[in-house]
């Protein structure tokens, strides 16, 4: 059997920090190796392409998109992430054109990280905060 | 731990945080070492003068270590009175000066996180089965959601949910503890065992009751209908 990285709490923390700027800056060289080809958010219902694809339409619609780390928490091979993400609407966001409007969401996300990448997830964030401040909801 | 007999008993002072017999060296593992590593930065036992009895060995030396929670630092000596017999430990038992733990954990009245986790699940419970009696043993006076919620909003909560779905039922799927603080992942289901609503709450407790809470719209009360 192969050697397996199993990583300390500490560097679980850097590898999430980093994951996370990919919100922020686009920058997805480092996504293939950090997610497991079979990632899976059970929360969510998506797959490491899909993740791809949300961060990307995301990022469209808000460009000044910024997500913060407010709290990491480590038991074992599981981190628990609590984020901000702040924004604003310009662009094209499920069908809805840019309404110029600032959001603010919060949430908590579950990382299983196996062998160094991230093989699957549970996440909750206030989506229907988010859409109601963009006036989406009433 | 192979050293460790599978009946041993692991006695930890009275008046320190995990004082209690410990049987077994999965409880030994999971209730007294794991515990150490969570709630302690850095905890060393450096043993200096061994004291052999044939069957009993006493160990002198000092503790180190500091509160993850009150960032106080530790350095007591100890003594440790260990059994053997047929070349594995039956018995440990250690005596430290429980004043100078009272000093490193002070204001922090100090949980295993098995013990944490149990508190986090006496609340799900209340969602369960309508307690509400049971939230001014668990939670501090001056509690607060990062929603804003205090505890009488919780318990208002809490019974309108249950007022909306009578027979609903939260179950907990996954639990983590890292210092003063409780994940919990859960699935609230009512009639027919449909699934209402999932989430992710954090806690962190203090002096033994729930301080704070964190958890975006998604205590079992915000319902997706």
């Amino acid at each position: 059997m192969l050697a397996k990285t199993t990583l300390s709490p500490e560097e679980m923390k850097e590898l999430v920090k980093h994951n996370l700027q990919i919100w922020n800056d686009g920058n997805f060289d480092r996504f293939d190796e950090e997610f497991a080809p079979n990632y899976r958010n059970h929360s969510s219902n998506t797959d490491k392409a899909q993740l791809k694809q949300a961060i990307v339409a995301m990022r469209q619609a808000f460009p000044d998109l910024h997500v913060t780390v407010d709290d990491l928490i480590v038991e074992g091979d599981k981190i628990t992430i609590r984020w901000t993400a702040h924004g604003t609407h310009q662009g094209d966001y499920y069908g809805v054109p840019a309404t110029g409007k600032k959001m603010k969401n919060t949430g908590i996300l579950i990382d299983r990280i196996e062998d160094g990448k991230f093989v699957e997830s549970w996440s909750s964030s206030d989506e229907l905060g988010m859409f109601r401040q963009l006036g989406l909801v009433s | 731990l192979s050293l460790l007999d599978a009946n041993v008993h692991w006695v930890e002072p009275e008046g320190v945080p995990l004082e209690g017999i410990y049987i077994g060296p999965d409880a030994v593992l999971k209730e007294v070492l794991i515990p150490l590593t969570s709630t302690w930065d850095g905890f060393t036992v450096t043993p200096e003068t061994f004291l052999d009895a044939g069957d009993t060995i006493t160990v002198l030396g000092t503790l180190k270590g500091t509160n993850k929670a009150t960032g106080k630092k530790l350095g007591t000596p100890y003594i440790a009175v260990w059994t053997l017999r047929d070349g594995k430990v039956v018995k440990y038992q250690s005596f430290v000066n429980t004043i100078a733990f009272a000093h490193a954990t002070s204001g922090q009245q100090m949980m295993t996180p098995e013990k944490m986790k149990t508190l986090v699940n006496r609340f799900v419970q209340v969602w369960n089965d309508g307690n509400l009696e049971m939230l001014e043993e668990l939670f501090a006076p001056d509690y607060k959601h990062a929603d804003g919620r205090t505890k009488t909003a919780l318990k208002q909560n809490i019974e309108a949910t249950r007022q909306a779905f009578p027979d609903l039922h939260v179950t907990v799927d996954d639990q983590m503890v890292d210092g003063d603080k409780v994940v919990t992942r859960w699935t609230a289901r009512g009639t027919g065992k449909k699934i209402v609503n999932t989430g992710i709450g954090i806690d962190r407790i203090v002096n033994g009751k729930i301080l704070e809470s964190w958890g975006s719209s998604e205590e079992p009360g915000m319902f997706r209908q």
